[in-house]
């Protein structure tokens, strides 16, 4: 599964191809559509969307959920601002995600790593490590470690921390680092 | 994969290489490799493997033979099965360094993150680092790949890399082993090549920055 096109300058939608090349498939329509995530079982991704360009309001940007063939579009963080790149845990049962909400008390949108059960409820934020962009977290292949990319350090790094938010680190430290993907378990 | 069982997967699949190397063929086994083979989908970023079904299962061997004086790659893989590429590697087959077998791999679970490293300026290779820390190590070096993802067996690394101009995805084998330098210059193979006039470059918008694509 990939993304194609541009979500900053107009379309970008989600497809999906065999391992070969062969057999390139579109799976969304319309708006903007990035950052797509398998289930553990294949029935369903998650992706990142705006269906502002379209005038949808009911749908608007965040999190949204749909079958693997494309069918059954639905949005799972309507109570967020803004919230993208979510990554579905090894065990099927939370949606990794970074979110952005303002803060009641100073007004000022506050980026975070949250996770949220797989049908969109209680989420709950883990973490906000420091750096002005906050991206791309990715579950370990047994779910006790969360990677992300950080700026917090003045430059752009790949972090571990644990599952819960804790022990923060730095694997990374020379240039700019981005983009992490872990290595499967199951060899 | 042990030479043997390469061996056996000519003799019992392709009697016709059999039937050629008996009349001068002189077929050689390389394998297995580190590869990188450009899949196509132009314009395109953010790669995830899909988890099972024939999506999931895809075994990518590739070995050369030399018939005629030229040197061929033939790919196998549980989709598309065995093949004969266009391609020729006649220059590069010379040159091309055998990877460490399976079994000194590294398979620790979880043991590496792959990552998208901006080392200089304008440039961007695949790298791999342990989840445990420690030191980095470097696997492409064209500068122009990025979005490494892991197949679900954690045999291939897909990526996107404008290499040749166009950004597409490509994927390699992620043969990594203690004290392996980076993948070499790899032959490639093409395989559904789609003509692609877009190219992609790497943008930020106000709350991130992602990889995107532009036309």
């Amino acid at each position: 599964m990939f993304t194609r096109g541009s979500c900053d300058e107009g379309a970008c939608d989600l497809y999906e191809m065999n391992a070969d090349g062969s057999g390139v498939r579109r799976l969304t329509r319309g708006g903007q559509s990035s950052d797509g995530s398998w289930s553990p079982d294949g029935e369903q991704i998650v992706f990142w969307s705006s269906r502002r360009l379209l005038l949808d309001l009911s749908g608007g940007s965040g999190i949204f959920v749909m079958n693997a063939d494309g069918s059954g579009n639905r949005r799972l963080t309507p109570d967020f601002d803004t919230a993208w790149n979510p990554d579905w845990s090894p065990d099927g049962e939370t949606i990794l995600f970074v979110g952005s909400k303002d803060d009641p008390g100073t007004g000022d949108e506050v980026t975070a790593i949250y996770r949220m059960n797989a049908d969109g409820s209680d989420p709950r934020k883990i973490a906000s490590p420091t750096g002005y962009w906050i991206d791309e977290p990715e579950w370990s292949p047994d779910g006790n470690s969360i990677a992300f990319f950080s700026d917090g350090q003045g430059v752009g790094a790949i972090w571990v921390m644990k599952a819960d938010g804790t022990r923060q680190r730095p694997l990374t430290r020379s240039g700019d680092s981005h983009s992490p993907s872990w290595q499967p378990s199951s060899n | 994969m042990p030479g043997y069982t390469l061996t056996r997967h000519i003799r019992e699949n392709l009697p016709q290489l059999e039937e050629g190397a008996a009349s001068g063929l002189d077929v050689k086994v390389h394998g297995p490799r580190e590869e990188v083979v450009e899949l196509g989908g132009a314009d395109a970023w953010r790669i995830r493997w899909s988890y099972k079904g024939d999506l999931g299962r895809v075994q990518l061997v590739q070995y050369t033979f030399v018939r005629e004086g030229q040197v061929y790659l033939f790919t196998y893989s549980t989709l598309k099965q065995w093949e004969e590429s266009a391609d020729v590697f006649a220059a590069s087959a010379r040159s091309i360094q055998i990877g460490a077998p399976p079994e000194a791999e590294s398979s620790k679970a979880g043991g590496l993150i792959a990552f998208e490293g901006e080392r200089q300026e304008e440039t961007s290779d695949i790298y791999v680092v342990p989840a445990s820390g420690g030191t980095e190590r470097r696997l492409t070096r064209t500068g122009k790949d990025a979005s490494p993802m892991w197949s679900p067996d954690g045999k291939l690394i897909a990526f996107r890399s404008a290499r040749d101009g166009n950004d597409e995805i490509y994927v390699m084998r992620a043969a990594i082993s203690s004290g392996s330098p980076a993948i070499p210059r790899p032959p490639r193979t093409r395989h559904g090549r789609r003509t692609a006039s877009e190219s992609c470059s790497r943008v930020g918008v106000a709350t991130r920055a992602r990889a995107t694509c532009t036309r």
